[in-house]
């Protein structure tokens, strides 16, 4: 499991009087990011489901690609970006999820984004590649402590 | 081991992931700060773009941004001094992302493919969550004994 359930030790701390907090915000941390990549990933699915993103990306960049069946790709990144969001913030089927956001990830990187240079101010390949490292940490780690996962007691 | 509390598997023949499963966090905290160095070598060594950092960042000069990327980006990675370096970048990215959003015209999308300030700010609030977790398990911090 993912570092979750570590006690903190006060007197490991150079400011003990910080126990407390750490003790209580800490082991959220794991399943902060969950949502906070969710959160990140949600626009763009509620794009293009809602106000045509779906279309947009399938004529433009999954057709300049050159990819078969752009409609299709582009419906399966509207899944993932809209329900696969809202289940990745949920921690349910955190790891079948979290893969596919990272092959996802993985195409926008080094498909679309690695033209525009290194850095997010033109664009660059580090936004994808940084997300995409995250979900994939997530397919390491699932849902952790924190997720519909754990509740249930099962998970991928 | 950080923790044996393991999540029975549905598949457990499946499971390639079961050796790895408790570096996940390090994993994130180490790509952070893996992918901030870039941003301290490109001001420091190739007069990279610095027009994002704004005001206050500015006119520190982005030698000292740059170097506290660099510097700063290894310790995150390392997990070492891992909460008083979060917190700076937390301030530094914050700061991008503000400065970004006051100079976006608006109706500009926040999407992902586009270059607006939804990944600095993203970046700082990953390194809010550093603050709170610290170095994890998988750190120097944790091999020095003792943290912020």
């Amino acid at each position: 499991m993912i570092d979750e359930t570590r006690t903190i030790d006060a007197n490991e701390l150079i400011i003990p009087a910080l126990a407390g907090a750490y003790r209580t915000l800490g082991p959220l941390a794991y399943a902060a990011i969950r949502v906070l990549m969710a959160l990140i990933l949600f626009p763009g699915g509620i794009d293009k489901l809602f106000h045509g993103g779906a279309a947009r990306i399938a004529t433009g960049a999954i057709t300049a690609m050159g990819w078969p069946f752009p409609y299709a790709w582009a419906w399966a990144v509207t899944f993932i970006e809209f329900f696969g969001a809202i289940m990745l913030a949920l921690g349910l089927f955190t790891r079948p999820i979290a893969f596919a956001m990272t092959v996802q990830l993985a195409v926008i990187a080094f498909g679309i984004m690695i033209k525009r240079g290194m850095f997010w101010t033109s664009g660059g390949i580090e936004v994808a590649l940084l997300l995409g490292l995250i979900t994939f940490a997530f397919v390491l780690g699932g849902g952790g402590r924190y997720s519909l996962d754990h509740v249930i007691g099962r998970e991928f | 081991m950080a923790d044996q509390a393991e999540t029975p598997k549905i598949i457990p023949a499946l499971a390639w992931y079961r050796p790895f499963e408790s570096l996940a966090y390090a994993f994130i905290r180490f790509c952070t700060g893996g992918l901030i160095v870039p941003h301290g070598m490109d001001r420091l060594f190739y007069s990279g773009s610095h027009g994002e950092l704004g005001g206050i960042l500015n006119s520190l000069g982005p030698s000292v941004v740059g170097t506290f990327e660099l510097v700063g980006g290894i310790f995150l990675a390392l997990g070492l001094f891992t909460r008083p370096v979060a917190l700076l970048f937390a301030i530094e990215w914050g700061a991008i992302a503000i400065t970004g959003a006051m100079g976006l015209k608006p109706g500009t999308s926040w999407l992902m493919l586009g270059a607006t300030p939804h990944y600095p700010a993203f970046v700082a609030a990953l390194c809010i969550v550093f603050i709170l977790r610290g170095g994890g398990y998988y750190s120097l911090d944790r091999c020095l004994g003792k943290e912020f």
